[in-house]
């Protein structure tokens, strides 16, 4: 990742971990969101959206699953689409 | 930029009105309120209006029927996207949902309904009960719900459609939840999901039934 992706990855983990009462520790950024471990599902990935929104204006509305794979597809996104 | 109208809209606008009027002379509705406030409330108030799904009927027969604001009805991509039906869908207020992929566009869509002072019907159980029980809900609409802070307002409707008899159609109190409650939505909203299924089914006259957990559940909404 780039310092700037890194930059917004750790914003993302902090958003992540208050909305959705993710513990902080567990949370790396290749760890998968939707997998074992953290288990998050699509009600989730709504409030994940909202969060992106609000947090940087950047809309992540029908873009698929892949960005959510983990912190660091989410923040690579945002990088490359915000405005 | 003001989103252009596809042809005929008008048309199929005016043919749907009458189709409702004549829904009305064949399944004349009996509604009644829980709380006459609710009355006030459909007719002036951006609502997010919940209801029990017994027959493909009550999709067009609650927004005809119901006095409400402008009503959206959600329906599902497996019927929206059907040829001939998506051609009127498309003229008419339907918003389509995936419930088999991860979509959040009805999301959005729902959301700009209700920011435009109109109100979005849904089914939450997601299908038709073909049993008469009611099935488990998928916590969809509290999200949206939570993002927008619009009353729930659920409905039952009772019996089956049969001609030139009344209708029966049970308008409940908004559901008081607090949605904004800290934690994983996932979570929170499945829980206040089970509490809406409660309250439907006793406005059905339904005993409580053991519901499918949400993780049991494979749809996603």
């Amino acid at each position: 990742m780039t310092e700037n992706e890194i930059k917004i990855a750790d914003r993302i983990k902090e958003l992540l971990s208050e909305s959705l009462g993710i513990d902080a520790d567990v949370l790396t950024y290749e760890i998968p969101l939707f997998g074992d471990e953290i288990g998050l599902d699509s009600i989730d990935s709504m409030e994940i959206i909202a969060c992106i929104d609000d947090e940087y204006g950047v809309s992540m509305n029908g873009v698929g699953k892949e960005p959510f794979y983990n912190v660091e597809s989410l923040a690579k996104y945002v990088a490359a689409n915000i405005g | 930029m003001k989103e252009k109208k596809p042809p005929f809209t008008f048309a199929v606008k005016f043919v749907y009105m009458i189709w409702g009027l004549a829904m009305r002379v064949i399944y004349p509705p009996k509604i009644e309120y829980r709380d006459e406030s609710t009355k006030r409330l459909l007719k002036e108030e951006k609502c997010i209006i919940i209801a029990n799904h017994t027959e493909h009927t009550d999709g067009y027969y609650i927004p005809q029927v119901l006095p409400s604001k402008k009503m959206y009805t959600y329906v599902t991509r497996k019927w929206y996207d059907k040829k001939k039906l998506n051609w009127l869908f498309r003229r008419l207020r339907y918003i389509p949902i995936n419930l088999a992929e991860m979509d959040t566009e009805w999301l959005d869509k729902g959301k700009k309904v209700l920011d435009g002072g109109n109100s979005v019907m849904i089914f939450p159980e997601g299908k038709l009960s073909k049993n008469g029980r009611l099935d488990a809900f998928h916590p969809g609409f509290l999200m949206l719900a939570r993002q927008t802070d619009v009353p729930i307002v659920p409905i039952v409707l009772l019996g089956k459609y049969k001609k030139f008899r009344r209708k029966r159609i049970i308008v409940g109190s908004p559901i008081e939840t607090d949605l904004h409650e800290k934690g994983r939505p996932s979570v929170i909203l499945r829980r206040q999901a089970d509490l809406c299924h409660g309250i439907m089914a006793e406005m059905l006259g339904m005993p409580e039934v053991e519901m499918n957990t949400a993780e049991d559940m494979s749809a996603v909404h």
